[in-house]
């Protein structure tokens, strides 16, 4: 079926463990990778790095893959989890939960309540007549967007100096520190999510086409529509809980993957998940390593590298890839 | 509005520019050639100036504070006219003050800059470090007539400090300051705990960093091993967290020295204030790590 591509295909397979493999055996700590397998490093790499490699990964895999949705249910390339008002609505639940004091594990359970909720509003309010209008999806969204910007404004205004540093961090996404229980509960709803966008991958192919064509040729589109949406939603809402805002992902990703394989859903949707998860990781590694010399000791937010790796490369390809 | 003639004697210093305390030659005629001059109504924008104008005796002359200054007790009763971040104007310029104390440490510029270009006489100083606090404590008793005050006042921390200093020779031990738990922010150079961490003979890992407080990796934290942790998020987010949910966060991590001997230790920030209260702070804290 894709025979062309497959030689595009395992070049990404590779890179997405080169990228694992760089980040496990790289850190702070400058392990070679004769003492990778000491035992003293082991837990110190199963620990801090594992976890906090497929946080980046799964973070990967939601965004873009949500993207990706969102941009062919929308027929839209601009569409992707932000716009949509999804990750803002997650955006002040979390940011609701720190302004309250409430414990972290709240401040995730809002997060995903709230992605869930603003997608649910989104949605009604964009449906009329009982139809979903894409156009009137994404400017609900848009409008979604900027409300809910405001109301975190209006948060941020009412809370301690030391809130706002909290919310700052969660505005700008972070991988650190997460469980492995949390983690196996993320990896849950992302994988389900992404086994139902999958199992739509061709639906999304004839939607593509126009919704008239697509039940045309036999999609039931507002079931696989809904279908999708909520999936994504899902996706979104439950890495934004851990990880919080990490831009650029969702919109980049997708055209990226497209502009090297074409568009085929059946293909474009796994390799997506792929392509994001190594692209989030290595980001990610990059976020950590910069500037951890001894001269600043620090680490920058990813969302700050995943935008400047990702335009650059995205623009390159816009120039120099012909559609396949 | 002052008369014109009015601003030479109040803004000594002409230019728009955010300044610091310092004596320019407009401010040494200004201070010398009017002995009789003493300042009635004074606004001071953070605690610690707060605490070192009563410390200078001149509490009454106080008209407004922020809601933040609650050292000495009397201070509380005073006018607020700014909370932690933003001084608000109206409140300001309503007390009618003739001196307005500010500090360089996140203060906001655009209100500060806007009260300058009005006219009125602001005095910027430095409280990141100690040497700066003991400078700015100083010109204040400079700037409001009470120099030997001042001077005394100085020697007086610098002995407490030396004294703390003494019974802690050959500590030498590492320590990380912690300011904000998650995210994990430490502490850098080019603040107090770097002089906290002297006075009680310890070093802190973090000191190369050109950073006032750089955000550590778990992986850093790892790799810096400190001996004792000092963590002072525990007033930070005191309505969210016992110092019980914060040591079960740090137990999480027992590759650290400091988590595995037990030597994670809580402080409230707010008691290291720049102040004359600085070293009672660090006598504290040295008798809670030995």
């Amino acid at each position: 079926m894709f025979q062309k591509f497959k030689l595009k295909i395992s070049i990404l397979i590779l890179f997405f463990f080169f990228s694992v493999f760089l980040s496990l055996s790289v850190g702070v700590s400058q392990f070679s990778f004769q003492s990778f397998l000491s035992a003293s490093n082991q837990e110190i790499i199963l620990q801090l790095r594992l976890p906090r490699i497929l946080l980046g990964a799964l973070v990967g895999i939601a965004l873009s893959v949500s993207g990706a949705a969102f941009q062919a249910l929308l027929r839209n390339p601009l569409a992707d989890p932000f716009i949509l008002g999804v990750s803002g609505g997650a955006a002040l639940g979390s940011v609701l939960a720190v302004g309250l004091h409430l414990p972290f594990i709240w401040v995730s359970l809002f997060a995903f309540g709230a992605a869930l909720l603003s997608m649910l509003l989104i949605y009604s309010l964009a449906q009329t007549k009982g139809r979903l209008n894409p156009h009137t999806l994404l400017l609900v969204g848009v409008l979604f967007n900027t409300t809910t910007f405001a109301l975190i404004l209006f948060i941020n205004a009412l809370v301690s100096m030391e809130d706002l540093h909290r919310i700052w961090f969660l505005m700008v996404g972070s991988l650190e520190a997460i469980e492995y229980s949390r983690l196996a509960l993320v990896a849950f709803l992302v994988f389900l999510g992404l086994g139902i966008i999958f199992y739509d991958a061709s639906s999304l192919n004839l939607l593509t086409l126009g919704e008239e064509n697509a039940s045309l040729l036999g999609v039931e589109v507002e079931r696989v529509r809904t279908r999708v949406f909520f999936a994504a939603s899902l996706m979104v809402g439950a890495i934004v809980s851990v990880s919080g805002l990490i831009g650029f992902v969702g919109l980049a990703v997708p055209h990226i993957v497209r502009l090297w394989l074409g568009a085929d859903h059946r293909l474009l949707i796994p390799s997506t998940a792929v392509f994001g998860a190594s692209f989030l990781v290595l980001s990610d590694f990059i976020a950590r390593i910069a500037f951890s010399g001894e001269n600043f000791q620090t680490q920058l937010p990813v969302g700050v590298l995943t935008a400047l790796i990702g335009a650059p490369l995205f623009f390159y390809l816009l120039r120099h890839e012909t559609r396949g | 509005m002052k008369a014109g003639w009015l601003k030479w004697v109040h803004a000594p210093v002409f230019s728009k520019k955010y300044r610091v305390l310092n004596f320019s030659i407009y401010s040494f005629i200004f201070l010398y050639s009017f002995p009789l001059f003493s300042f009635e109504r004074v606004i001071s924008l953070k605690p610690n100036i707060t605490e070192v104008v009563f410390a200078l005796g001149l509490g009454n002359k106080l008209v407004g504070v922020t809601s933040y200054c609650d050292i000495p007790p009397e201070a509380k009763k005073i006018t607020h006219v700014s909370d932690y971040i933003q001084p608000s104007l109206e409140k300001v310029i309503a007390l009618k003050p003739d001196l307005i104390l500010t500090s360089q440490e996140n203060s906001s510029r655009r209100e500060i800059e806007f009260l300058i270009e009005k006219g009125y006489r602001v005095e910027n100083s430095k409280w990141d470090t100690l040497d700066n606090s003991l400078e700015s404590i100083l010109n204040l008793g400079l700037l409001l007539g009470k120099k030997e005050i001042a001077e005394k006042l100085t020697q007086e921390i610098i002995n407490k400090l030396n004294n703390i200093a003494s019974k802690n020779l050959g500590v030498k031990k590492k320590v990380l300051f912690v300011v904000g738990q998650q995210p994990l922010i430490v502490a850098g150079s080019n603040n107090i705990f770097g002089d906290v961490a002297h006075y009680l003979g310890l070093e802190n890992v973090a000191a190369q960093s050109k950073l006032k407080y750089p955000n550590y990796s778990l992986e850093m934290l790892v790799k810096s091993s400190p001996d004792l942790i000092i963590d002072l998020s525990i007033g930070m987010e005191g309505t969210q967290k016992s110092e019980k949910d914060l040591l079960s966060w740090w137990r999480q991590y027992p590759w650290v020295p400091a988590v595995k001997n037990d030597r994670v230790y809580f402080f409230h920030m707010e008691e290291l204030r720049a102040s004359p209260r600085f070293p009672e702070a660090v006598e504290r804290i040295s008798r809670m790590i030995r």
